[in-house]
């Protein structure tokens, strides 16, 4: 791993902005990174070299005359392979998707071009964004850097292991039941979920109308910070796109967090989490309370109709999306993720529809419960630390239920609640594995997560720490 | 979602009724089945439901600071 690679996504933008490196210098190192862990993780589907190259050379040249784009002006990064580019295939992890080139770019993408990023690549993922291991029966499996023989959680699986393994500063992920988080925890970075309809769907591929959000994957809340600020607000192409204003997510950061009263869950986020993550998040808790932060235990809501209101709308959205090539291709899809499409087609209409009804009274309740009390929630993302590839390799099987169910259990019903969540490393196990925690916050609350991830990652070096791979 | 439906368990049913179904038939009962199973959880039957579902945003935004 070189110096270059080791930065942060906030250094290296300022050591390019300073002319102190070039950006073609920069993409470089990333490229040379990518390709050396790549054999051994499966991260990258495709890099990009000679495009990005030409784009490096144009943002130096432009440096040089004195103009920059914006705050990612130079900075290379790779994404999840379902945010379409016009004029270039996006595979969404599948045999379906891929075969003809985009007719326009998604508005996340336009976006982070216009803040100055290049893009390099395009990202391992599961297939269609439908599992949270990170399996992908088409490409194979993504390998978690801090152990091969683990998953790096998913969908956006090479999202994960490309920030661990410094082979991008950033990468855009999807979370509908935990996409961003679970890859972030099981991986040691940080990852966040934004508010539904913070930051446009436009030109993402769908899983889910109700509950797709999209957000970044970096190597620190202040990267997130970044990334959100360039990523957030309406858009005409995406009419679920929120015109709540944007605050200014940087300018939050370093503001005292004293005084913030945090919510400590005393049910279902304590049921069945292995020892080894307790141990970390109670840790974390006391670094959050050394900052000065009021700890404050809430009892939640019953969540488990959340959670099973939370399915009905994924299965029964998925299975209308992917309606057409379920008649004409069901032989390209994956035995698992056909079943699980299928199951939507067999859910009675009124049921859905019950479900997006009952959206609103559970927010309302979880928020009388929770944020009448205490302004952030803290809790773990995933009740066990990384499991390996084998034991998560289930497919279609009966046990695909309990595994997919136990990766998803603490991530889906925020999803379902719309909520924002900010996923990052609380610490390790006694394995050396990783564990993740997630600050649960009020819709539209990303400026006070992110200042409080910040503050926590400024007193603590779990996010600091690289795998050896 | 609810436990799956096992095609196997659904063929096996089946046989023991005299019927002689080929997997695919019995996979897609199996698929129907599972379907309807995920809308019995317990918990589900005691919600509190709102007029129209497109009401959510404004509960988003309601529930901001």
């Amino acid at each position: 791993m070189s110096e270059l690679t080791s930065l942060t996504l906030t250094q290296v933008a300022a050591r390019i902005r300073a002319r102190e490196v070039s950006s073609l210098e920069v993409l470089d190192a990333c490229i040379a990174r990518a390709e050396s862990v790549n054999p051994k993780l499966n991260a990258f589907l495709r890099i990009d070299a000679e495009l990005a190259r030409d784009a490096a050379r144009l943002a130096d040249a432009e440096l040089a005359r004195g103009r920059v784009r914006g705050p990612l002006h130079g900075v290379p990064m790779a994404h999840k392979d379902m945010f379409y580019r016009e004029g270039v295939p996006s595979s969404c992890g599948s045999r379906i998707k891929g075969e003809r080139p985009e007719a326009a770019t998604a508005t996340a993408l336009a976006r982070l071009d216009a803040a100055g990023a290049i893009q390099f690549g395009v990202l391992h993922m599961s297939e269609f964004a439908y599992n949270p291991t990170g399996h992908n029966a088409h490409f194979g499996p993504c390998r978690n850097p801090w152990d091969t023989a683990r998953i790096t959680g998913g969908s956006s699986s090479g999202a994960g292991a490309a920030v661990a393994a410094r082979a991008t500063y950033a990468a855009l992920g999807s979370d509908t039941g935990g996409s961003v988080r679970l890859p972030a925890a099981f991986n040691g970075v940080t990852g966040l979920k934004p508010t539904y309809g913070r930051v446009s769907r436009a030109g993402a591929m769908p899983l889910s109308f109700s509950l797709d959000t999209i957000g970044p994957l970096a190597r620190t809340a202040a990267d997130c910070a970044v990334l959100l600020a360039a990523l957030a607000g309406c858009d005409a192409h995406d009419p679920t796109a929120s015109a709540e204003a944007a605050p200014d997510y940087v300018a939050h950061l370093g503001r005292p967090v004293k005084g913030l009263r945090l919510g400590v869950a005393m049910n279902f986020f304590t049921e069945d989490v292995e020892p080894g993550v307790g141990a970390a998040l109670t840790e974390s808790l006391k670094a959050l309370e050394s900052l000065g932060c009021e700890i404050v235990p809430v009892t939640l809501p019953d969540l488990a109709p959340m959670d099973v209101a939370g399915a009905h709308v994924l299965a029964a959205e998925a299975a209308s999306i992917h309606g057409a090539w379920l008649r004409t291709r069901p032989d390209d899809y994956s035995p698992q993720v056909l079943a699980r499409l299928e199951r939507g087609l067999a859910l009675p209409a009124t049921k859905y529809i019950d479900a997006l009804r009952y959206r609103g009274p559970a927010l309302a309740a979880f928020s009388a419960a929770v944020f009448a009390r205490v302004d952030v929630l803290h809790a773990p993302v995933a009740p066990i630390a990384t499991p390996t590839i084998a034991e998560t390799d289930v497919g279609a099987s009966a046990a695909m239920d309990r595994t997919l169910g136990l990766l998803t259990r603490f991530t889906r019903p925020i999803n379902f609640l719309g909520l924002p969540a900010l996923a990052l490393p609380a610490g390790f196990t006694a394995e050396g594995l990783p564990v993740g925690m997630q600050l649960v916050g009020r819709p539209f609350s990303e400026d006070l997560l992110l200042r409080l991830g910040d503050a926590f990652q400024r007193a603590t070096d779990w996010h600091e720490r690289a795998p050896a791979v | 979602m609810s436990a799956p439906v096992s095609h196997t368990l659904v063929l096996d049913v089946l046989a023991l009724q005299g019927i002689d179904a080929t997997p695919e038939v019995a996979r897609q009962i199996a698929v129907a089945l599972a379907g309807q199973l995920a809308v019995v959880a317990p918990a589900y039957q005691r919600l509190a439901f709102e007029d129209e579902p497109a009401a959510f945003a404004s509960v988003l935004a309601a529930e901001s600071r």
